[in-house]
């Protein structure tokens, strides 16, 4: 099995959204992600890193948070870990994905998208009240 | 992101080149602004060089299309989504509000029909 593993840590600035933009294109290099397979997992991680930047955060970048990109055999790993405000995954409201343009509520699209784009998603709160955001995406078989 | 923009009989066409995302959706969002501030109401968005887009990006689409046709009379229009970016649209029920279009250049021909 390979098993390749980078962590960054980032600071809570919108402008790394391109940095790890990158990383994740490496990555599903590596694991011969097909293009939308790659772009799913960049969709997903924009959102993770974007929540964590806006609302964990508070685009306070002096703080920072840690992003593990590990690739394990056809498998990858995507582990976003922050330490501001809490946050429930549970708690935000389903995305309208339904109504007419004037009713149409915008928000809750960023967590919709990082559930139906991944293949699975965990969350937990540490002990120490950080947040533990982890996803997971296995390439397609190849020929 | 790079942004542009060219203008035919009253349409505006803006070629997005780069990510869609919470880092760039502002400076989209503030062109068409702009647009519209200088009466330009009917839009095409060409999405053909648009790597990926993300929720930040979904919004700035649905808000000025919103904006747009209930406010202005005017639309928005969606032309040459890349397959990934369809994806995105789909799963997050756009195709039922936004009028999306194979190319550009059907997009601005609907605003003559």
């Amino acid at each position: 099995m390979i098993s390749v593993r980078e962590v960054l840590t980032l600071p809570a600035d919108r402008r790394v959204l391109r940095q790890v933009s990158h990383l994740i294109d490496r990555f599903s290099r590596v694991v011969k992600f097909s293009a939308i397979e790659t772009h799913d997992v960049q969709v997903a991680v924009a959102e993770a890193c974007t929540n964590a930047i806006i609302h964990g955060l508070e685009e306070n970048s002096e703080r920072t948070f840690s992003l593990e990109v590990e690739l394990q055999d056809r498998t990858l790993v995507i582990t976003l870990k922050e330490e501001g405000k809490p946050f429930d995954f549970d708690a935000i409201p389903a995305a309208d994905l339904s109504s007419s343009l004037k009713e149409r509520r915008i928000g809750g699209l960023g967590v919709h998208l990082i559930f139906n784009l991944m293949e699975s998603v965990e969350y937990r709160t540490e002990p120490d009240g950080s947040k533990v955001l982890r996803m997971t995406k296995t390439a397609a078989p190849g020929d | 992101m790079n942004i542009s923009g060219q203008v035919w009989n009253n349409v505006v066409q803006i070629n997005l080149d780069g990510r869609f995302d919470a880092a760039t959706a502002p400076a989209v969002e503030q062109y068409i602004r702009d647009c519209i501030g200088r009466g330009l109401t009917h839009v095409v968005l060409n999405m053909s060089n648009v790597q990926y887009i993300a929720s930040a990006g979904l919004r700035v689409v649905l808000a000025m299309t919103k904006e747009l046709r209930l406010t202005h009379k005017g639309d928005l229009r969606v032309a040459a989504l890349p397959e990934s970016v369809a994806k995105v649209f789909e799963l997050s029920g756009l195709f039922s509000v936004i009028r999306i279009f194979d190319d550009v250049s059907t997009a601005t021909q609907s605003f003559f029909g």
